[in-house]
């Protein structure tokens, strides 16, 4: 309990050096004003509009009143769409949550099991296939997989949508295309810490116990390179929550991650604020997840 | 006669790797009967763990194969046997304990999980009896408030115990063969000696038969009514251990006396054997220690000794061997 405590307390502080972080770099984006305003407007207007936005006062009063209704959930208004900034990115989190969750279960569906055969069949056929696969997986670029995806299976075969968002249909290719990576990764990963654990000596004492071979592998063995597998799952968990911004745009998925690019090219500062610092808090949530079930596998983790 | 419970014919077993073909275990034979205690001894590389290995149908995958010999458990000849029939005899009619107490349990399972393991596989005992059964063996053991410590993990226990632990879970199916490789060589001299005790306790108590592999002729006196010494992948002397210490036969056995160090004599420097085993992925002639040994002659270069029995039940193979009786 007091390592779940310190972890919480460890998280609220990275949380705030985020927010410190965030405010700064999107004042050095530049003006948001010469986008609001109308180009004829004049000085006068000009003073009007930033006293009524607050930007006429001090950075430090300025990040104050931000972070004090940060707490309270406002994260102002969103200049370019002119609603609260933090609905407007709740507005968005949906999708990706579904487009992300979605692709991290098929491609742990898929990688983990692959992973965990091509390690015990090493240098079979299996093995060979998957470890072509993971090749092109992790060196074509996501847009290029994107695209093909699309050239295939919307534009030659007809069978999906290019884009946008609606049924299952909508959900397969970008599922496909973000989960492609990924899918790759996490099973090059599993392949690694399998092949580790296989050669160790309790794995050999199990043989020699006569233990039935699948529950060695399935059981004595994956339990044992599942700590390495869940923290890699936590750290793509993470980077389909922020970066699936190719995939979103490609399909024209609406996002946090096009929201957070359209903001930061519309200056919306409120927008980028809000999202990023929800994003940081969930970062930090998984990580506090990942620990933890790393923890319930690996009884030696509960001394630290 | 009755037939031994291990008997071992001409094994070879070959190690196919990418520089060439190793004979580890190169024509061994030798028997073990029910209730004895067979060490076999022999320098890192002679073939004893292959032969171990072998015998358990283990070996590494994929350099390791038997490529002929014969190895009777009970008759039964374990090389002709599918992978299958092999997970029923292993851990039921043969168990193995490995060197280093610390890799061989798995760190993510409780102590109560590993040793349940080959009891619910081979025994199909139900809950309730497992966990009887389980506390018993760890009792057997003497591992302190058994039913305390079943909840625990490895990491939470000292090398010693998780030495006993291994043998529980070597000994929960009650086998008849217990094949040790160097169990005693990770612990600590006073650990090594209560962990002898407690296997030959055991061994009483439950008849078993003990091959004990190691290169420590302290555990051999301790433990051992027979010794085999191996050199080279082959077995080179067999003789009861009190017969060995007396009267070693051959060269390479009286060269390993003379190495290990004595309290009754006093010297300043332990002899130690000239040269190097021989390279054992080259084909072979003549006696295999013949370039290390003061005694070799022209047809030890030239041809393999014999099997000679100098006496009852001790066996060597050297073309001096009466020679050699003569001078030890």
């Amino acid at each position: 309990m007091d390592y779940v405590l310190q972890r919480l307390l460890h998280g609220v502080l990275t949380l705030l050096a985020v927010t410190i972080v965030v405010f700064l770099l999107s004042r050095l984006s530049g003006d948001p004003l010469s986008l609001i305003l109308d180009p004829a407007a004049t000085a006068a207007d000009r003073a009007v509009e930033l006293a009524r936005l607050g930007l006429d006062r001090s950075y430090i009063d300025q990040y104050l009143i931000f972070l004090g209704n940060a707490l309270g959930g406002d994260f102002g208004e969103s200049i370019f769409y002119k609603a609260p900034a933090f609905s407007v990115f709740m507005q968005h989190l949906p999708a990706t949550l579904e487009l992300g969750v979605v692709a991290i279960a098929v491609s742990a569906a898929i990688a983990i099991p692959a992973g965990v055969v091509s390690a015990v069949r090493k240098g079979g056929i299996l093995d060979t296939a998957a470890k072509a696969f993971a090749l092109t997986g992790q060196s074509a670029p996501i847009f290029w997989i994107a695209l093909m995806l699309v050239l295939v299976f919307s534009v030659v075969l007809g069978w999906l949508p290019t884009s946008g968002r609606g049924g299952l249909s909508h959900l397969v290719l970008p599922a496909l295309t973000l989960g492609w990576y990924s899918n790759a990764f996490l099973m090059r990963v599993t392949r690694s810490s399998m092949l580790d654990v296989l050669d160790a000596d309790y794995i050999r004492l199990a043989r020699l116990e006569g233990l039935p071979e699948r529950r060695i592998v399935w059981v004595h063995a994956l339990k044992n390179a599942a700590g390495t597998i869940v923290t890699t799952l936590g750290l793509m968990t993470i980077s389909l929550v922020t970066g699936a911004v190719v995939t979103e745009t490609v399909f024209a998925w609406p996002g946090v991650g096009r929201l957070i690019v359209e903001s930061i090219f519309h200056r919306d500062f409120p927008v980028v604020q809000a999202a990023v610092t929800v994003i940081a808090a969930i970062v930090i949530l998984i990580n506090l997840a990942v620990d933890l079930i790393f923890a319930w596998i690996d009884p030696r983790v509960r001394l630290g | 006669m009755t037939q031994p419970l291990l008997k071992v014919d001409d094994l070879r077993t070959y190690l196919f790797t990418r520089n060439g073909i190793v004979r580890a275990v190169d024509g061994v034979s030798f028997h073990v009967d029910a209730g004895e205690t067979l060490g076999i001894v022999g320098e890192s590389g002679s073939g004893k763990s292959m032969t171990a290995l072998s015998i358990q149908r283990l070996l590494p995958r994929p350099a390791g194969r038997i490529v002929g010999g014969e190895i009777r458990l009970e008759g039964e000849d374990l090389v002709a046997k599918s992978e299958r029939q092999m997970s029923a005899i292993r851990g039921r009619s043969m168990a193995m304990i490995l060197q280093d107490p610390m890799s061989s349990l798995n760190p993510v399972f409780t102590i109560g999980q590993q040793v349940s393991d080959p009891l619910r596989t081979h025994r199909k005992l139900p809950p309730g009896e497992l966990r009887k059964a389980v506390e018993r063996l760890l009792e057997m053991v003497r591992i302190p408030a058994p039913q305390t410590r079943v909840n625990d993990y490895p990491h939470q226990m000292s090398g010693g115990m998780r030495q006993r632990i291994v043998g529980a879970i070597a000994l929960s199916c009650e086998p008849k063969l217990l094949i040790a490789d160097e169990p005693t060589t990770a612990l600590d001299v006073t650990v090594q000696a209560q962990y002898l005790r407690l296997l030959r306790d055991l061994q009483a108590r439950l008849g078993l038969a003990i091959i004990m592999i190691t290169h420590d002729f302290g555990v051999v006196a301790r433990i051992c009514d027979r010794v085999a010494v191996m050199y080279a992948g082959r077995i080179v002397e067999t003789a009861a251990t009190t017969t060995l210490f007396d009267r070693p036969a051959h060269p390479y056995t009286q060269a390993l006396m003379r190495s290990m160090p004595r309290l009754d004599q006093r010297s300043d420097r332990l002899p130690a054997i000239d040269g190097q085993p021989p390279d054992l992925r080259q084909t072979l002639t003549g006696c295999r220690f013949a370039p290390r040994c003061a005694h070799a002659s022209d047809i030890c270069r030239q041809q393999y000794p014999e099997m000679t029995v100098v006496s009852p039940g001790h066996a060597v193979n050297c073309w001096h061997a009466d020679r050699m009786m003569a001078a030890s």
